[in-house]
């Protein structure tokens, strides 16, 4: 299960340093233009990190590296139904990848993780066929995000494939190979396919105006 | 108004919030495992009991195939099947749940069917029941009972086959009771059984017509007190009480003369439980035995005088000179002077029968010292026995033994006969060995050698007149077979009684008793 990311991998950002990683964080904190749930970063993404990590203290460690970095950012203390920057998602995934050496794929996979633990996004999308997830997929995009988009656009139950299109989220580069996983994992779930493929073929981060999505299983 | 409508919508998330901390409480408290399952079959959420159990996390058992966490999978897409058409819950499945923790657990399952709001169905709950404790006690009682009544039913044939042989030994006794009973009351000898006491427990009608008594009569009185006829009183004056008696001849009527032995019967313990006594008629060999002594007294008597002509005639042409007689008929004359001699010797042996078979010959009793006798006896064989290397041992040698009530030369005669048998039947070496036992009312005597022994068929006859065994005759030629005849007549003329234990091969010991002198 190989998710293409972006054409050039070059985009990937380089957070094998701690100058790196801080400038890429800075990066992401730096996008002021909305806001993502709690629930999404505390509940979702923390439990992927730490399986994925294979570490029960990971959040320790997340914390530690952000104040060591000079950012006032606990984990702990995220509200699950509070609003925060966009771009704390992006940062949590720039300091694992930092921690735990992670690469494209690894953040692909983490993004997969993420869907086992979304409760919100289970009992919003029921997860009943993909005909319903396709309805269900702009709501679910506005109970995480208060901006931009996600449009399905297309579906075949007989090619098994679908495509979305997320209009208006360019935080940082790093969401893209998390959402790719992250669109698998949703896939994954309704189907119950193991072959689950998603491939960014348009991206706002090689200066196209959204991105779009093909998730073949 | 946007003001309050803020506000409205801050109580309603810290609401949900707190709802959502509630559930997740409640999940994580709830004992029971349960997961829910979309449509076609992927788990996608579970509880924490369902984690422990399965010892899958959420984020692993998320997103897994739910028939994949059991053994039988087809059985558990069938029962979601069911479940799926079902519109409450569908009864529970026993199935075996493949834990990663605990490896194969039998767990109940159960399922219920989830609709949306518009009534579309949506997925199930699963719930799953650890009964693998209440399973094995189950199995572990159900294996014992099923041990427990193989056990029954082994201990059930068991004791049916102890009851066939049972009444199999019950019937073998049985026939063998009747076996014995038409034995015992066809047998030509008397049996009379008593026990311990000495109480008639049994008569047969031999015995009935020899003592001349009816059963009925005489059934359940004491043996040695027995006054119902006066052969029967005649028997119980013989017995003793404490060992009845061994083997002695009654003259019970001028027609009957009964050989009566005891046998003593004990169980397996070897403790005694009663006595049988025999009677064996011998009123016809007695009879027998008359005629042949009659016939040997008058042929003895009749022989002994011109025999003894005979011997004085070879006498005294031995004793003239010798030059008148030639030596080659010398030589005929010493032959026939020692043949007469030998015939003479058995004629006197003849006559020794009849007188021992003669009651009111002229025995002389007086008190008798048996030592003196027994060294007597041994003296006189010391030198065939140093020529057959045969030790003559007297055990009591050293021991001051009470005097008999004997003939003295009739005792003597006694111990020749046995010691001389027991010395010409030792083919070479041995030990011959008497062994006397004082007892309160008599003297047991036993002679003892390391011969040829008596054949067991032939041990009956021993006693009999001119009765040799078969391996006595092989071993020594010479003999008439009266000495045995005549020493047990002679004991018996004494009051006492003989008789004998020997193995063929290995040598026989003679017992008798001698009354002791009774000042």
């Amino acid at each position: 299960m190989t998710d293409a990311f972006l054409q050039n991998d070059t985009l990937f950002p380089r957070v094998s340093t701690r100058e790196n990683l801080l400038e890429e964080v800075k990066k992401a904190l730096e996008w002021d233009r909305g806001h993502v749930l709690g629930i999404s970063l505390k509940n979702d993404s923390l439990k992927a990190i730490e399986k994925k990590a294979e570490s029960s203290n990971a959040e320790d460690k997340i914390n530690g590296v952000f104040a060591d970095l000079g950012f006032d950012i606990h984990i702990s203390a995220l509200a699950p139904h509070s609003w925060y920057p966009a771009g704390y998602g992006p940062a949590i995934y720039l300091v694992s990848a930092y921690l735990f050496g992670w690469d494209k794929d690894d953040i692909i996979d983490l993004g997969r993780i993420s869907t086992r633990g979304t409760m919100l996004m289970k009992v919003v999308m029921r997860l009943v066929s993909m005909e319903k997830t396709m309805e269900l997929a702009p709501k679910i995009w506005r109970k995480y995000y208060d901006f931009g988009e996600l449009r399905p656009i297309e579906y075949s139950e007989e090619d098994s494939f679908a495509v979305f299109q997320v209009v208006g989220y360019d935080v940082h580069p790093i969401s893209e190979p998390y959402h790719c996983g992250y669109f698998s994992g949703v896939v994954e779930l309704v189907t119950g396919s193991k072959n689950t493929q998603t491939e960014a073929v348009k991206s706002v981060y090689r200066g196209e105006t959204y991105s779009e999505y093909k998730i073949s299983w | 108004m946007a003001e309050q409508n803020n506000e409205e919508l801050e109580r309603m998330k810290e609401d949900l919030e707190d709802i959502e901390m509630y559930l997740q409480e409640f999940s994580a408290f709830l004992p029971l495992s349960v997961c829910s399952v979309n449509p076609i079959g992927v788990v996608i959420s579970v509880n924490s009991a369902f984690e422990n159990v399965s010892g899958y996390s959420a984020l692993d058992s998320t997103g897994k195939r739910v028939e994949d966490f059991f053994v039988e999978t087809e059985e558990v897409k069938a029962f979601l099947g069911e479940t799926r058409e079902s519109k409450n819950f569908t009864e529970s499945k026993q199935v075996t749940l493949l834990s990663k923790s605990y490896g194969k657990r039998t767990v109940d399952l159960t399922a219920s069917r989830r609709s949306d709001r518009e009534g579309d169905f949506i997925g199930f709950f699963v719930g799953i029941n650890d009964i693998t404790e209440l399973t094995d006690l189950q199995n572990r009682l159900e294996d014992k009972v099923a041990e427990q009544t193989q056990d029954l039913l082994l201990r059930t044939e068991e004791l049916e086959r102890s009851r066939r042989e049972i009444m199999l030994a019950l019937s073998n006794v049985e026939e063998e009771r009747n076996k014995t009973f038409s034995l015992v009351m066809n047998l030509s000898d008397g049996l009379v059984y008593t026990d311990v006491e000495g109480n008639i427990e049994m008569i047969n009608p031999q015995a009935e017509a020899l003592l001349r008594v009816n059963h009925k009569e005489v059934l359940g009185t004491a043996v040695f007190a027995s006054s119902a006829s006066d052969r029967f009183q005649k028997l119980s004056a013989s017995l003793n009480k404490d060992r009845g008696l061994e083997r002695e001849v009654i003259e019970f009527s001028e027609d009957l003369v009964a050989e009566v032995s005891t046998v003593s019967i004990n169980n397996e313990k070897g403790e005694l439980v009663g006595r049988v006594i025999v009677l064996h008629d011998i009123s016809k060999d007695k009879a027998l035995d008359n005629l042949k002594v009659e016939f040997i007294s008058v042929a003895a008597h009749q022989m002994r005088t011109p025999l003894a002509a005979i011997k004085w005639a070879f006498e005294i042409l031995l004793s003239s000179d010798d030059e008148k007689i030639a030596p080659e008929l010398k030589r005929i004359v010493e032959n026939g002077f020692e043949s007469t001699n030998r015939i003479l010797k058995i004629v006197n042996n003849f006559l020794d029968v009849d007188a021992a078979e003669t009651v009111n010959s002229d025995y002389v009793f007086a008190p008798v010292n048996v030592q003196k006798v027994i060294e007597d006896v041994f003296s006189g064989v010391s030198i065939a026995a140093r020529e057959k290397r045969v030790e003559l041992l007297f055990e009591n040698q050293d021991q001051v033994l009470p005097y008999v009530q004997a003939d003295q030369e009739r005792l003597g005669m006694i111990f020749q006969n046995l010691i001389e048998n027991a010395l010409k039947y030792t083919i070479k070496e041995g030990t011959i060995t008497v062994k006397a036992e004082a007892r309160p009312r008599d003297l047991l005597i036993s002679v003892t050698d390391e011969g040829i022994g008596i054949p067991v068929q032939e041990q009956k006859n021993i006693f009999s007149k001119f009765f040799r065994a078969e391996n006595a005759k092989k071993t020594e030629t010479d003999g008439n077979g009266l000495g045995l005849h005549t020493t047990r007549r002679v004991v018996e003329r004494h009051g006492g009684a003989i008789w004998f234990e020997s193995v063929e091969g290995q040598g026989t010991t003679f017992y008798f008793t001698i009354p002791l002198y009774n000042k």
